[in-house]
């Protein structure tokens, strides 16, 4: 399959009071044709900072890009101006967040919202754009998507606007759909219905997506591929199957176990210890050595290799075994 | 602490509790709109048991805990704590009583006063019930810091000083500083980090074994409740829809919401994919509740009897109790459905 987006050696620097800090430090993804990969981290992992360096919407003032590349289709998003970037962002790639209400507008109604979508990208009719709309609704199974376009986003329950996101998203048929927690606000049921939602669009419409969660729940559900990150470093990427099955980074295999667990009932949850470092902390070379049980020396001093555990499993630790990769 | 005479007696007893809040009239000097946000709920709580209150977002769980120490209005039932009905004492005496009854909220952000020092914090809830003398109430603070994972030192630090995990310890070891016998914890770790999730769970177990706590402990993750409470129940729209021990209820659940909440829960293993039992659509509003069964307008079983006949909870098996007409022939209906 095609790489469709390829992140590759992705520095963040945040700049704070206290001077300039690393929060995303050599990254780099892939995603491909009609693939769903899953971001995973815990808070300040760097992962939704990730999806805004990828959107182009960076709040420029407190993060900068330090370096890497960032291609989409061949296409190398950091080397092209605003303007070009705008034409991208939200037609072929295109981002839901985490809570609907806070990015739809409260004012509008949520017809002119999708229309006003439709008509930024492309030179259609206001007509022929709210007809697209209502199409849109019902793909998103809203039931009666003409009645619902003129509903403000109050009168939609925070299911029903998690859908009507996912519709503007989708309004100009984006290649790549980046979600940032899209089901954290929601009722396990209703996650469910989401889920599901993404998951039937993404195949029928041969969409890559781009899932961010600290779930693992959810990423079994959701995705193809996983990657782990903590504090800004890449832990671990492979296939879901592989990597739940057989973690190899100390990191992963920490998140699962303390996941109380349907199947395994435990006396004790196998807790991770630590936290995770606050903002003023230094970082070791390996971000995760400090909590780590497996570490020494050489992970405070040296950045960790990346090793091949299988031909689709990777993970960066001093100690998993296996064959570096160069 | 005052025993009961009967060391068989439930610590706490909700009897048939209704939680009723007052919504702002439609029209100016309209009449004011009532809502029960808990209708006619029971359930009791042995010494030292350990109860999970499960279920969605506006269901009633957080509005029936905070009804069993006070905090929310109580329209009609009981709540008795060792044989005492807390619905109608007084105010001191109800806070006498409270002194065996502790709470740790969601947010530690917000229930711990960011003005005073972590000891200060630990040590007021001594103060209040005047418990010891200024030098026993610091080896105390000193004591309980150790038992909740956090340094000496901390005592003398702010809580905006803390990370959240840090700051869920200092509410926990303000709860549990005066030996309570019932903890009522409202999600405690839902706004945690996974990794730090298991910390505090793994906290409230000791501390909830070496001191002999009772714990009714809120939440909306089933895993949580799984792994910490040996008894459970499940609220749907203001009642009660199953209750027993955790092990039946989330382990074969006989109702048919337990059963779609179930389903629904995700687990980290590729190979037990989530299931949509219930068509697409979401949990009516609670202020106002379907006729009959609550449940009926999303159940895929319901028969025309549960849209006029609302369901009582009754006992089905072992200690388990159902509201659900249906509840004997759930997974055979099931079957038949898929």
């Amino acid at each position: 399959m095609n790489t469709l987006l390829s992140v590759r050696d992705l520095e963040l620097v945040g700049h704070t009071a206290s001077g300039p800090r690393t929060l995303v430090d050599g990254l780099s993804i892939a995603v491909s044709e009609g693939e769903s990969l899953a971001l995973v981290g815990e808070s300040g992992s760097g992962k939704s900072i990730t999806a805004l360096a990828i959107m182009g919407l960076l709040p420029e003032a407190e993060v900068t890009v330090g370096g890497g590349r960032i291609e989409f289709s061949g296409e190398s998003l950091l080397d092209l101006s605003a303007l070009e970037r705008r034409r991208i962002a939200g037609n072929r790639i295109a981002m839901i967040f985490q809570e609907p209400m806070t990015s739809l507008n409260p004012v509008m109604r949520i017809g002119d919202q999708i229309v006003e979508m439709i008509r930024a990208h492309e030179r259609v009719s206001l007509r022929a754009a709210m007809a697209r709309a209502a199409e849109l609704l019902a793909d998103v199974r809203i039931p009666e998507p003409a009645m619902r376009l003129r509903a403000y986003p109050h009168q939609l329950s925070g299911g029903q606007r998690q859908r009507v996101m996912i519709a503007i998203a989708l309004a100009c048929r984006p290649k790549l759909l980046i979600a940032d927690e899209p089901t954290t606000a929601l009722d396990v049921t209703v996650q469910a219905q989401i889920l599901a939602l993404l998951r039937d669009l993404q195949q029928e419409l041969a969409m890559a997506m781009l899932f961010i969660t600290h779930d693992l729940g959810v990423v079994a559900n959701i995705a193809d591929r996983v990657a782990i990150m903590y504090c800004g470093q890449l832990a671990e990427t492979g296939s879901v199957k592989e990597v739940f099955r057989t973690p190899s980074h100390p990191y992963t295999r920490g998140l699962l176990h303390c996941v109380p667990n349907a199947s395994a009932e435990l006396d004790e949850l196998v807790a991770i210890p630590g936290q995770l470092p606050s903002a003023s902390e230094s970082l070791a070379a390996c971000r995760f050595a400090p909590r780590c049980p497996l570490a020494d020396t050489i992970c405070h001093r040296t950045p960790p290799p990346t090793v091949a555990v299988s031909a689709v499993h990777f993970c960066h630790c001093h100690h998993a075994g296996g064959v570096a990769v160069p | 602490m005052n025993q009961p005479d009967d060391p068989q007696a439930p610590l706490l007893e909700v009897d048939a509790l209704t939680v009723t809040y007052s919504l702002p009239s439609q029209r100016l000097f309209g009449p004011a709109r009532k809502f029960d946000a808990v209708d006619r709920v029971s359930l009791s709580i042995g010494q030292g048991e350990s109860f999970g209150l499960v279920g969605e977002t506006g269901c009633g769980k957080s509005s029936l805990s905070r009804a069993v120490c006070g905090l929310a209005p109580v329209s009609r039932g009981a709540v008795r704590f060792n044989g005492t009905d807390l619905t109608s004492i007084g105010r001191l005496e109800l806070q006498s009583v409270r002194r065996n009854m502790q709470m740790i909220f969601q947010d530690p952000g917000g229930s711990l006063n960011p003005r005073m020092r972590a000891g200060g914090l630990i040590a007021e809830p001594l103060e209040i019930h005047g418990v010891g003398d200024c030098g026993s109430r610091r080896q105390r603070v000193l004591d309980i810091l150790d038992s909740v994972g956090l340094s000496r030192d901390d005592a003398d630090r702010y809580p905006h000083e803390f990370s959240g995990g840090q700051r869920q310890r200092v509410a926990i070891a303000r709860a549990v500083v005066i030996e309570p016998a019932l903890i009522l914890a409202d999600e405690p770790v839902s706004a945690l980090d996974v990794s730090l999730q298991a910390q505090i769970l793994n906290l409230v177990a000791e501390l909830r074994r070496k001191l002999g706590l009772a714990l009714l402990f809120v939440s909306h993750d089933l895993n949580v409740v799984r792994y910490l409470c040996s008894s459970v129940a499940v609220m749907y729209l203001g009642q009660i829809v199953e209750k027993g021990p955790t092990r039946a209820v989330l382990g074969s659940p006989r109702h048919p919401y337990t059963r779609e909440l179930v389903a629904s829960s995700p687990v980290p293993d590729p190979g037990r994919p989530i299931r949509l039992l219930a068509p697409a659509g979401e949990p009516p509003n609670p202020a106002a509740p379907p006729e009959g069964c609550r449940y009926h307008p999303r159940c895929p079983y319901a028969t025309a009897k549960c849209s006029v006949d609302g369901p009582e909870i009754r006992h089905i098996d072992g200690s388990r109790h159902v509201a659900c007409h249906h509840a004997e022939r759930i997974a055979e209906l099931e079957e038949n459905l898929t």
